[in-house]
């Protein structure tokens, strides 16, 4: 029997207030690990694809890992899965600070829920029992003032996350915050929403015990090793996110022109400068904040004083893309606002902004008009992005057009808008270019969570490792860093963790920790049985291969230091069809059976 | 020889200005040399957390371009430059 876990998954009934502890299965954890495995391998067998997101049958998958609440270092996170409002499709998100530890402390290593309450209501979940609390008084109520609630009702040794408006209004990419960390991407808020759950409470006090205490405390101090030489190196990766946070490098992207500009019709944003970290170290009093048990501390909190002052963790990089330079906005302070609205309402910053930019080019183009939208939304219009946030998140007048995220707008709007409604399968883009970066393309295109950045080779591109635009091997490439990032979520890593940590590390970690004797292979076939399973259950949501084309923009010239290139529409297709062949899938991108047996997926739906 | 050194984000900490135009002398013409010029330009702070560091300070050759390229992927502290190039002092990126 492994052990570092539980071995024990809490299944909660929203709607008949019921609740009952299951033994999970040691095949289970040989096959899928834990985090981002557990949730896949549950919702995959017990939510039917081909329901809405938003209907009660779906269900909301809180997961840790082996790693959680022990001492290895950046293996804070949880996973949640459910099905997306946004996609249509499967999601997986994370997010850090110290609800995971909290949550594998009450002696669960997931928590499965399930129906709706009948009233807005929150759950504590405890080692002994689980608590049904209705809070009315908590509706509309924004993110930090609900967690604050809860912790003065249940104790501040409590793990809190909670929806804000944005969550109970629906909209497609509300988020669930825990601490001003953030279940960000694909509309998890809004499932939360669905079924009249304000907010979720962990309090325990049950430690993790490792299968060989003495190999495991000597592998945590090689990894903390490992960790400390890049964070005492202040030009490594590692070291820079420990000075500056993510929003260190936006010039590095700048100047590669990959900065993603005006809803992507520029891949360089002239005043990128004023809202770096940089220049919030000099407008704002700044410290460093870090999850659990990480040496990193990659977090930025700022304070800006005078008598509207206010503080945010924040904005990351991806945040000054899409809220930023996206929507032309170079004024730090409308950022860090439109960033703190976006954590009281609980909104995806990245699908928020890039949805905005995307009304800005239609305000612009004449296809949405003054009068439809209630003022002027042009590019660089601080006062207006502020505006659209709070209607966004209200579902008022133009918001409610807003909060169906760019793919369902597109659709009322007609016209040619689809064109420029820059997302994938309906999850808005991340912060890079496929326009300008061939891997990210196919990243963005294949992901099965959409437009995600969480998958590709963003630094290898970037940093000069490999081209930029040349299609030749990224296939292979991305399909590796497929696996290798799901392998590493169902830990739960952070995704910074493997800038430095050799794959060797983790997996020593793993088996010193549960007792179980994995190599590299065994680990890469995990990421790949999940990847699949994950593909499968889109493909019976009614995803196809063609959501995994991209917006046509991505294949019109874009101007790169005075010359104009652009993504080769035929060597774009050509890289998909190469990677159907090396994931072992069809020419409709369907896994064959083949590549099903070989790992072993038994499929609960057809 | 002219060439001109621009300074991104924490580098703009060792920088008074931005963009900075540099003569190399003759046969003088690597980024080693330039480091030595901009050493004697920019004083103690950018000697000290800079010019010593990067000859054995791999991740710091890496943010040094010439052009579109890292001198990691050109010939590190040999590469040579030729009048007109850019060199630019840029963070590092990946995911966030």
């Amino acid at each position: 029997m492994f052990e570092a876990y539980n071995r024990n998954l809490l299944r909660i009934n929203l709607t008949d207030k019921s609740f009952q502890v299951e033994e999970i299965p040691a095949e289970v954890m040989d096959k899928f690990i834990g985090g981002m495995g557990f949730g896949v391998y549950y919702l995959t067998r017990e939510v039917d694809p081909a329901i809405d997101a938003l209907d009660m049958g779906n269900k909301l998958i809180f997961a840790t890992g082996p790693l959680t609440g022990t001492g290895a270092p950046m293996f804070a996170q949880t996973a949640l899965v459910t099905k997306s409002p946004l996609t249509n499709g499967i999601i997986n998100c994370y997010c850090g600070g110290n609800l995971a530890q909290k949550l594998k402390s009450t002696g669960y290593d997931l928590v499965i829920i399930e129906g709706a309450c009948s009233q807005l209501s929150y759950v504590l979940v405890t080692p002994d029992t689980v608590k049904f609390i209705p809070c009315p008084e908590l509706q509309g109520k924004g993110v930090r003032e609900a967690e604050e609630y809860i912790s003065a009702q249940e104790g501040e040794d409590c793990g809190t996350a909670a929806i804000g408006l944005a969550g109970e209004n629906l909209v497609r990419f509300a988020s669930i915050i825990s601490s001003t960390r953030v279940f960000g991407r694909g509309g998890t808020g809004a499932v939360m929403g669905s079924k009249n759950l304000k907010g979720v409470a962990f309090k325990g006090t049950i430690g993790v015990k490792v299968h060989n205490p003495r190999v495991f405390a000597l592998k945590v101090d090689e990894a903390f090793a490992v960790f400390k030489i890049a964070t005492d190196n202040p030009y490594s990766l590692l070291g820079v996110f420990s000075r500056y946070g993510t929003g260190g490098g936006m010039s590095l992207i700048n100047e590669r022109y990959a900065l993603a500009t005006r809803n992507h019709t520029q891949a360089h944003f002239a005043t990128a400068d004023k809202i770096d970290t940089t220049a919030y170290h000099k407008l704002a009093n700044s410290r460093r904040i870090a999850c659990f048990g990480c040496p990193i501390h990659c977090g930025q909190l700022h304070s800006f004083q005078g008598k509207d002052g206010f503080f945010t963790r924040g904005p990351e990089y991806e945040t000054m893309y899409s809220l930023g330079s996206d929507c032309c906005n170079d004024d730090p302070l409308v950022l860090a606002r439109a960033h703190n609205l976006c954590e009281e309402y609980g909104m995806d910053t990245l699908s928020a902004g890039c949805t905005i930019a995307f009304a800005m080019e239609c305000y612009e183009r004449g296809f949405l008009s003054s009068e439809d939208i209630g003022f002027s939304l042009d590019f660089g219009n601080g006062e207006a992005l502020l505006k659209a946030l709070e209607l966004m998140a209200r579902r008022q007048g133009i918001g409610d057009l807003l909060a169906e995220g760019t793919r369902i707008m597109a659709e009322k709007i007609g016209r040619d808008s689809a064109h420029f409604a820059m997302n994938s399968k309906g999850m808005e883009f991340a912060a890079w270019m496929p326009q300008r970066m061939s891997g990210i393309a196919l990243t963005f295109a294949t992901s099965n969570r959409g437009a995600c950045h969480k998958r590709g080779p963003i630094g290898q591109e970037l940093m000069g490792e490999l081209p930029m635009e040349s299609t030749e091997g990224k296939a292979k490439i991305v399909a590796g860093i497929q696996d290798k990032v799901n392998a590493l979520f169902t830990l739960v890593s952070c995704r910074f963790a493997d800038f430095e940590l050799p794959i060797e590390m983790f997996i020593s970690l793993l088996n010193a920790a549960t007792g179980m004797n994995k190599d590299v292979t065994d680990f890469l076939d995990i990421g790949e049985r999940i990847w699949n399973l994950e593909r499968l259950f889109n493909l019976a949501a009614g995803l196809s291969s063609e959501s995994d084309m991209l917006p046509a923009r991505c294949f019109e010239p874009i101007e790169v230091d005075g010359e104009l290139k652009s993504l080769n529409r035929e060597e774009f297709e050509a890289m998909v069809q190469e990677y159907y062949q090396v994931r072992g899938w069809d020419q409709q991108g369907v896994p064959s059976s083949v590549t099903r047996k070989r790992l072993g997926l038994e499929l609960p739906w057809k | 020889m002219e060439i001109k050194v621009c300074f991104y984000a924490f580098f703009r900490e060792y920088s008074p200005e931005q963009a900075l135009q540099v003569s190399l002398e003759p046969g003088k013409d690597t980024i080693g040399d330039l480091i030595q010029v901009l050493k004697e330009h920019l004083g103690e702070k950018f000697s000290r957390e800079v010019a010593s560091l990067i000859k054995g300070n791999r991740e710091l050759q890496g943010l040094v371009y010439v052009g579109s390229k890292s001198i990691l992927r050109l010939d590190k502290l040999s590469t040579r430059l030729k009048p007109g190039d850019t060199v630019k002092f840029l963070p590092p990126m990946a995911g966030g």
